[in-house]
């Protein structure tokens, strides 16, 4: 069934504040989003009798994660800031490839100025399908690995965004909060089509060791070269799986401080055997050994201690900022370099840390942005300000 | 035997303990004073050093905990200053990341829209700000109440172990108490057992081993030792004092058998010297009997031919020579009739005699000879008197025999007192024997002749007194023989000077009334 929302482009008067950021409670956002469509506001009709010919801007989702709703709410806030007006035409591929790229030929048959496209699945259909139409991608981890652009520096083509990319300088730092004292860190991932991003991370860390000044740490990686399987079940699932405890025990034997997870689709759905054979594995008497993930998904399910993501929405506003430079300049897209966010969210699991006899530094938690995993004093409220029933925890793969 | 009752009623006193009290009361006596002193000794000594030593822990564990407590607070201050200087830290790198990554192109220009967006940011991460205090105030308090816990768990653990160290010390210094106590018990009952048990004891041993040497060697009275003092614990004295009582009655029945082995052995010589007198009397009276009866035929012959020739002879002249001779005959034939009385006692046939009678008669014979030596006679017992009740005095005799040896005595005692003297005669009556006693004043006897007066032909008379006064010799003889004869005895007691005692002693027949 095609996902298509339209949503009116507010433009908001100076001076008049936005109504309270939910960024956290995504669940609350889509409803909002919902309703936002059901009943077009009077300013918008406003617009529309003063604008003959509104802007149209789509948005191409390939599912509707809460991460991909974050990002439509950035998109429509930075819309809003820009005052474009017009309309926002939202269509989600629901994960197919082939609906993907026809929704993107769609949205461009509709006369979309611009087309969003929401992480790297749902621009890699767009731009394959849609080469004549100014696309901005957001929310990609890796569109050089991905084939998204052929340069950071400019795509060279009809094609610019932000990324999510964290530097792994982040990925370091924030194991040196975890355990201060690490010199020995972990690294797993595998050697699979869709684990470029992984690699590039693990190398980026390596240079980013040798920099004056860096952090002194000494990675000590296993990469799982078993082919990662094709389906969520059924022997080659099973082997890979193996493969991956097999390879934690053999980094817990030898006696490593912490292990990261880079962004690997392959290896994140499997943090939690990952984790329990951490658990199982390591030396009698040693201290746990903390996971750390460069992604949400494994701290959400509570299998990792901390892990890092950027502002979604933030990251949204920022694609928007580009669009809106392509509109108003005609700047050709394939030069702009691929944008991001300086500033780095940390989450941490407390009751995982809790679980594991881990105790989280301090200041650990003073930097955290969310804490999840832990009642605070004055009630049940989840620490993270979010919604304790709402929104999706963990157990999502790749934390996208 | 009152003093042998004296000394066993001393020796068994009621309720058996003297002196000290018994053994049992006294080491109960020790036992008491022991416990008051260990009493005294945990009160007044052990009681405080433990208590003080007690506290003097107490409060080393209460201020270790305090400082380990204050070292944890400061700690936790410490870290909660590093905490706020991180904070703030963090915030300002924060907010410049966060104001570096606004999209500023999509405001326009519009600096009201960018303030109002910062202030934005900072209110979220302020509230986000919040929450993670909220968060680390409750991480804080958690550890904290670990770390306390975990200190009291030490502080439990130290006191524990102060606990089970104090408990050991109490327990050694219990055990030392205890046997110190014990050995000053032990010592004090070894030592009371040794002066009241063990000294007693071998004072008697040593006086049972000197009593029985003495009493082997030599009898006398004054040769037993000395007798230890009766003293020690109750029972001991008690023995001591039995032991007292014990060897006394003891040395009175050894001095008793003493004076009665003496008595015997005195009886046993007599016995042997009246055996010997017996036998000698017994050989010399068959050898004078045969004489007197071949004697006594030839002195027949020669009397009937003196009494023929004096039937044949007128003339005075020469009837004289053969009237002395006739005479001379007829002595001869009496001292041959008691030479025959010697050999052969003239008991014809026994009877119930009165002995008070018997002397009397017998008395009254000597009377005449006695007035005219100037002797007098006392026997009052053996005079008739019809107003005075006596014992009859009755022995189984031949009353002639009898007669002949109190008329015997009753001569001899006159001729003893030539110059006159008195002559008494006693009568004992035993349960069994009749003991008459005839005592003169006269010259006695010689020590040396005393014992042959009883000999036949042995006379103390001179020989140069009147052949009418001269004894044959034979009248003790014949005397102790008839005596004898009756199952009795005749002992004499003689001093010079002084006079002398003869004593008829003869069984007593059984009183009939």
């Amino acid at each position: 069934m095609e996902f298509v929302v339209r949503i009116p482009i507010e433009a908001r008067a100076p001076g008049t504040s936005a109504p309270g950021r939910p960024r956290r409670r995504l669940g609350l956002v889509s409803v909002a989003l919902l309703l936002a469509v059901a009943v077009p506001s009077p300013a918008a009709a406003r617009d529309r009798d003063q604008q003959p010919e509104p802007a149209r801007f789509g948005v191409l989702l390939w599912q509707k994660e809460a991460e991909d709703l974050e990002s439509l709410a950035g998109l429509r806030r930075g819309l809003e800031l820009w005052r474009a007006g017009g309309e926002l035409d939202v269509r989600c591929a629901e994960g197919d490839p082939a609906e993907a790229a026809r929704l993107a030929r769609a949205l461009r048959d509709d006369g979309a100025r611009v087309l969003f496209a929401v992480g790297s699945p749902a621009t890699q259909a767009a731009v394959a399908a849609v080469p004549d139409r100014p696309i901005v991608f957001t929310a990609v981890r890796d569109p050089l690995g991905d084939g998204i652009v052929r340069s950071l520096m400019g795509s060279r083509q009809n094609v610019a965004g932000t990324s999510d990319r964290v530097d792994p300088v982040e990925v370091l730092a924030l194991t040196k909060l975890v355990v201060p004292t690490t010199s020995r860190l972990g690294v797993l991932r595998s050697q699979g089509p869709r684990s470029a991003a992984a690699a590039g991370e693990v190398a980026q860390a390596r240079l980013a060791r040798q920099r004056p000044g860096s952090i002194e740490l000494e990675l000590v990686e296993r990469i799982v070269v078993e082919a990662p399987p094709r389906a969520d079940a059924g022997p080659e699932r099973d082997a890979f799986v193996r493969a991956l405890e097999s390879a934690a025990a053999e980094l817990a034997r030898e006696g490593i401080d912490a292990l990261w997870l880079p962004d690997d689709p392959h290896v994140l759905p499997h943090a939690g055997r990952i984790h329990a054979a951490l658990r199982r594995e390591r030396p009698a008497g040693s201290a746990p050994i903390p996971l750390v993930a460069s992604s949400l998904g494994p701290v959400r399910a509570g299998d990792a201690v901390a892990g890092l993501s950027v502002d979604r929405e933030m990251l949204a506003m920022r694609a928007v900022e580009l669009a809106r430079e392509i509109v108003t300049t005609g700047v050709d897209p394939g030069i702009l370099p691929v944008g991001g966010l300086r500033a780095v969210r940390i989450v941490v699991h407390l009751g995982a840390a809790h679980a594991d006899g881990f105790e989280v530094p301090l200041p650990l938690l003073i930097r955290a942005d969310a804490i999840l995993g832990e009642d605070v004093r004055d009630g049940a409220r989840d620490a993270t300000g979010e919604d304790a029933a709402g929104g999706d925890r963990g157990g999502r793969d790749g934390g996208r | 035997m009152e003093g042998a009752d004296r000394t066993t009623a001393e020796a068994v006193p009621a309720g058996g303990a003297r002196g000290g009290g018994s053994l049992v009361t006294r080491l109960f006596v020790v036992l008491v004073l022991v416990g008051l002193a260990t009493a005294a000794l945990l009160v007044f000594g052990f009681a405080p050093q433990t208590t003080r030593t007690f506290r003097d822990a107490s409060e080393e564990l209460i201020g270790d905990g305090a400082r380990a407590l204050w070292t944890q607070s400061r700690d936790d201050t410490d870290q909660t200053a590093d905490l706020l200087v991180g904070l703030i830290r963090e915030t300002a790198e924060a907010r410049r990341r966060t104001l570096l990554d606004l999209p500023l192109g999509l405001y326009g220009g519009d600096v009201e829209r960018i303030r109002e967006r910062i202030l934005e940011q900072d209110g979220e991460r302020a509230r986000q700000l919040e929450r993670n205090v909220v968060v680390l105030a409750g991480e804080i308090e958690r550890r904290a109440a670990e770390r306390i816990d975990a200190t009291l768990v030490e502080l439990r653990a130290r006191q524990g172990r102060l606990a089970d160290g104090f408990a050991q010390r109490l327990r050694g210094s219990f055990l030392l108490v205890a046997g110190l106590l014990l050995v000053a018990t032990l010592t004090i009952l070894g030592f009371g057992l040794y002066r009241s048990v063990i000294v007693p004891i071998r004072a008697l041993q040593r006086a049972t081993r000197r009593i029985a040497a003495s009493a082997e060697d030599s009898p006398a009275e004054s040769a037993w030792p000395e007798l230890p003092a009766a003293r020690g614990a109750g029972e001991i004295a008690a023995l001591t004092a039995d032991f007292r009582a014990m060897v006394e009655r003891l040395r009175l029945s050894r001095t008793e058998l003493h004076r009665l082995n003496s008595e015997l052995e005195a009886e046993v010589e007599r016995k042997t010297g009246q055996l010997v007198q017996a036998a000698k009397m017994a050989s010399i009276g068959t050898l004078a009997g045969g004489v007197a009866h071949e004697f006594n035929n030839v002195i027949g012959g020669v009397r009937g031919c003196l009494r023929e020739a004096l039937e044949d002879t007128p003339e005075p002249a020469r009837r004289e020579p053969l009237e002395i001779a006739l005479r001379a005959t007829e002595r001869a034939r009496g001292i041959v009739r008691q030479l025959l009385d010697f050999a052969r006692p003239p008991v014809e046939r026994k009877e119930r005699v009165d002995l008070r009678a018997l002397v009397g008669e017998a008395v009254a014979l000597a009377m005449p000879q006695a007035r005219r030596h100037g002797v007098s006679v006392e026997a009052e017992a053996f005079v008739a008197d019809a107003n005075r009740a006596v014992d009859p005095a009755l022995v189984d005799a031949d009353p002639g025999a009898l007669h002949q040896v109190f008329l015997n005595l009753l001569t001899n005692a006159i001729q003893a007192m030539p110059g006159g003297g008195t002559l008494s005669l006693d009568l004992v009556l035993d349960a069994d024997a009749i003991e008459v006693a005839v005592r003169d004043t006269g010259v006695g006897i010689a020590p040396e002749h005393l014992p042959h007066v009883f000999d036949p032909f042995y006379t103390s008379k001179d020989a140069g007194e009147d052949p009418g006064q001269r004894g044959s010799g034979l009248g003790l003889s014949v005397s102790y023989g008839i005596v004898q004869v009756h199952g009795g005895a005749l002992t004499a007691e003689s001093a010079v000077g002084r006079g002398s005692t003869f004593r008829v002693r003869l069984p007593r027949r059984a009183n009939e009334g």
